[in-house]
């Protein structure tokens, strides 16, 4: 019927680019940028590869970087209650959250599980936005509001990130903006222009590299707001990368729903248990929560590495951890580290099995291999590197 | 041959269904994410799978339809929150289409739901995370005894007007006395226990079907996947003209939470006996059916050439220069051999017949509004 058909549902053939996925404003700028392949991330399609994962490793921590991360869905909780509602949505201490600090959340079930980790930004008073990783969780918001006799405002905003990171982030930043974004402190965010583009910047990232999220407020800028970055970036050697795992397993990223899910608590990974914060104030899951940190977990994510072949891709399925045969566990990720030179990612373990240079077999795809469990993060434990001073 | 899942799959992060393995052996052509799990999107040409459904009988993994179970004393309460339709009018056994309402009668989500006894209800959901939404309104309601989970159950399904034999050869005659949306437990030889993937939880070695046209498997069975191709069903993936013909909105396409509110006008969706205090949206669908709401839903035909795939963006449509509303789906339909599809109209332009022009990626088109569903409004089909 239609001559040219079979030819295009060839090219098309590996994912559906269909209407009931939404589309990033950065979206036609990463396809002429030479993306090849994309993965859906809160109902949006996330750029998931350029180039060689270990040039553009070396990109973020010579260089600099860009990555559409529109997907991080922003969802703005507003009004005379805002502040009420977020701190019962989370394990964290949101008294000590001042406006234009951000925090790392947790969003609690009342079970204590992790129903999501985004990046909070307490962009006003009384406003905040959750930006967040896969899944749902404005319809977590939304529903703790229905009914709950708080005056508050569940909502979508246009705000859509794309992270700058990398060694020479913040001389692209200044080129862009200003000096003024120099004082930009770790994890606290600001309004900015660039150019007649109004956005909202903040010190956050998934690389724990210096870095920055400019947020676009208007969708329709989408390509200018790209343009603008690569221009400022040019002589820093700018380039667009997918997210660079290895990176963020070295820093004790999680990567939510393959990580951890919601059946799992943050007293349940390594490096997040101190995000239950001890506080005055109610919030859903508080109970489960401080009932599990006087029992104690029976079981652990910890970090494993090895050493031996390098791993020629990112693991692509779960990887059973074994024990006489019977699988104990699972290995949600690992990646070849091109700093630490050996294989380094993440695992489930039985609690006695959790301590730091374990022994642990491994069922990878490649094969039946022995791996050490490691502490998490695997480098700059305190954040030394993001957080430095910019003006330094 | 398989497909080589590493061409769309980056690390662990999406899950995969307990017939992965089973669909990878009848070489689907590529996979989409739904509900946060893979989903084959296609197995043959749409003309080949769309014949087939037409035809014969066709087998598609639905397990991404991930079941959110609503239990316990209270679960009738419970479940009665969050849809406008009338529960009390669904017996056990029964099935309906439903929508999970907002208290602004935003659209969260549209399940096709089974009452499975007095108070435990299976909703099985398109693509959001309506558990969370569940479990956030939990909150406001700390007196009510209900369980909220994700229960283990995975549909497949059977479709086509073969799919009566197919079902009555894998379970026995009984099968075709099940109603139009309803559902009765069955075992199928040999399908307890045989998937190894299956995640943890409570195990079902049955089939549940809703209806001959909605039968849906609680757990994988390599057999069912054998008598499909015995009885040459396509590997089908996504008749999407056969959707759009019978007015299967999607949810993320055709309906969206934020700028969508659904139209109320039909006592087919909502019988407007429940009280305030009965389903969370129900204050705020009344106000809007009173006062009417802008947008409003319609069937489209499109003139010109067959599109030659379904649309990848919403088309606007425009009148005079100025968008007045967009079109979210649109297919040709090789049965009823016209484009048609799904447009947003302001209610003033929303009249059979009315003439609009909109702006496909195939270039403009002029378009008229037409009644849904576009083939068998009354439902013959699937009923009989």
């Amino acid at each position: 019927m239609v001559n040219e058909r079979q030819e295009m549902l060839e090219q098309s053939a590996t994912i559906y680019f269909g209407p009931w996925y939404r589309r990033s404003p950065f979206f036609d700028a990463t396809r002429r940028a030479g993306c090849t392949a994309y993965d859906v991330y809160n109902h949006m399609l996330l750029p998931a590869y350029f180039d060689d994962p270990v040039v553009e490793y070396w990109a973020l921590l010579n260089d600099v970087t860009v990555w559409d991360v529109a997907v991080e869905r922003t969802v703005e909780i507003s009004g005379p209650d805002a502040d009420r509602l977020v701190d019962s949505l989370t394990c964290r201490d949101l008294t000590r959250c001042a406006v234009k600090q951000g925090k790392y959340m947790i969003v609690t079930a009342p079970d204590g599980g992790i129903l999501n980790d985004p990046v909070l930004l307490h962009v006003g008073e009384d406003r905040w936005w959750m930006q967040l990783a896969d899944s749902d969780a404005g319809l977590y918001a939304l529903g703790a509001a229905a009914r709950s006799n708080l005056d508050v405002e569940v909502s979508y905003p246009h705000a859509y990130p794309m992270q700058v990171q990398g060694a020479k982030a913040a001389k692209t930043l200044e080129k862009l903006v200003g000096p003024a974004v120099l004082d930009l402190k770790y994890y606290w965010c600001d309004w900015f222009d660039v150019g007649d583009i109004p956005v909202l910047i903040s010190r956050t990232g998934w690389t724990a590299i210096q870095g920055f999220e400019i947020n676009l407020l208007d969708p329709g800028r989408g390509n200018d707001l790209w343009d603008a970055v690569f221009a400022a970036g040019e002589e820093f050697g700018i380039r667009p990368v997918a997210p660079v795992e290895a990176r963020r397993i070295e820093a004790g990223i999680m990567n939510y729903n393959s990580d951890m899910t919601h059946e799992d608590t943050p007293l349940h990974l390594m490096g997040l248990e101190h995000l239950v914060e001890d506080q005055p104030q109610d919030y859903i899951g508080k109970e489960a929560l401080e009932a599990l940190k006087a029992e104690g977990v029976d079981r652990k994510l910890v970090g494993i590495e090895w050493s031996g072949d390098e791993l020629k891709a990112e693991l692509s399925w779960f990887w059973p951890v074994v024990r006489a045969g019977v699988q104990i566990g699972r290995v949600t990720d690992a990646v070849w580290s091109p700093k630490l030179e050996k294989n380094i990612g993440y695992a489930w373990v039985p609690i006695e099995l959790a301590a730091p240079g374990t022994s642990i077999d491994v069922e990878s795809e490649h094969g039946p291999i022995t791996v050490s469990t490691a502490a998490i993060p695997f480098i700059d434990a305190r954040k030394e590197v993001p957080a430095a001073s910019l003006r330094g | 041959m398989a497909f080589d899942m590493s061409r769309v799959q980056r690390g662990a992060r999406n899950r995969r269904t307990p017939y992965h393995e089973a669909a990878q052996k009848y070489d689907p052509k590529g996979y989409t994410v739904y509900n946060h799990m893979y989903f084959p999107i296609r197995f043959d040409s749409f003309e080949s799978e769309f014949e087939t459904l037409l035809n014969g009988v066709t087998l598609w993994d639905v397990a991404v339809e991930r079941c959110l179970e609503i239990g316990g004393p209270d679960g009738f309460r419970f479940a009665q929150l969050l849809t406008p339709r009338d529960l009390s009018r669904c017996a056990v056994g029964q099935g309906k289409y439903v929508l999970i309402c907002d208290s602004d009668g935003g659209i969260i989500n549209d399940p096709v739901l089974t009452r499975m006894d007095e108070s435990t209800f299976w909703f099985a959901l398109a693509s959001s995370d309506a558990l969370l939404f569940a479990r956030g309104l939990r909150n406001a309601y700390p007196d009510l005894d209900v369980t909220i989970r994700e229960a283990d159950v995975a549909p497949l399904q059977v479709q086509g007007p073969k799919s009566k034999d197919l079902m009555a050869k894998l379970i026995g005659p009984e099968i075709l006395d099940l109603r139009y949306y309803f559902w009765t437990e069955a075992k199928i030889a040999g399908g307890a226990g045989r998937d190894h993937r299956a995640p943890a939880g409570p195990r079902r070695s049955a089939t549940r079907c809703t209806s001959p046209t909605r039968p849906r498997a609680s757990r994988s069975t390599t057999r069912s996947w054998r008598r499909g191709r015995s009885s040459r069903s396509a590997r089908r993936a996504r008749a999407t003209s056969g959707r759009i013909e019978g007015a299967i909105f999607n949810w993320g396409a055709d309906m969206t939470y934020e700028n969508d509110r659904w139209r109320w006008d039909s006592s087919a969706w909502w019988t407007g006996s429940l009280s305030d205090d009965a389903s969370i949206s129900m204050r705020a669908l009344r106000t809007i059916k009173e006062q009417g709401c802008a947008p409003q839903i319609n069937g489209l035909e499109l003139d010109g050439q067959p599109f030659p795939e379904l649309n990848n963006l919403k088309w606007p449509i425009v009148d005079g220069g100025e968008e007045i509303g967009r079109v979210t789906s649109a297919i040709y339909s090789p049965r009823l051999e016209r484009n048609i599809g799904f447009g947003w109209l302001p209610v003033q332009r929303s009249t059979m017949g009315e003439r609009v022009t909109v702006e496909t990626e195939w270039g403009p088109r002029s378009g008229t509004v037409v009644e849904m569903p576009f083939v068998d409004p009354g439902k013959q089909i699937p009923v009989s």
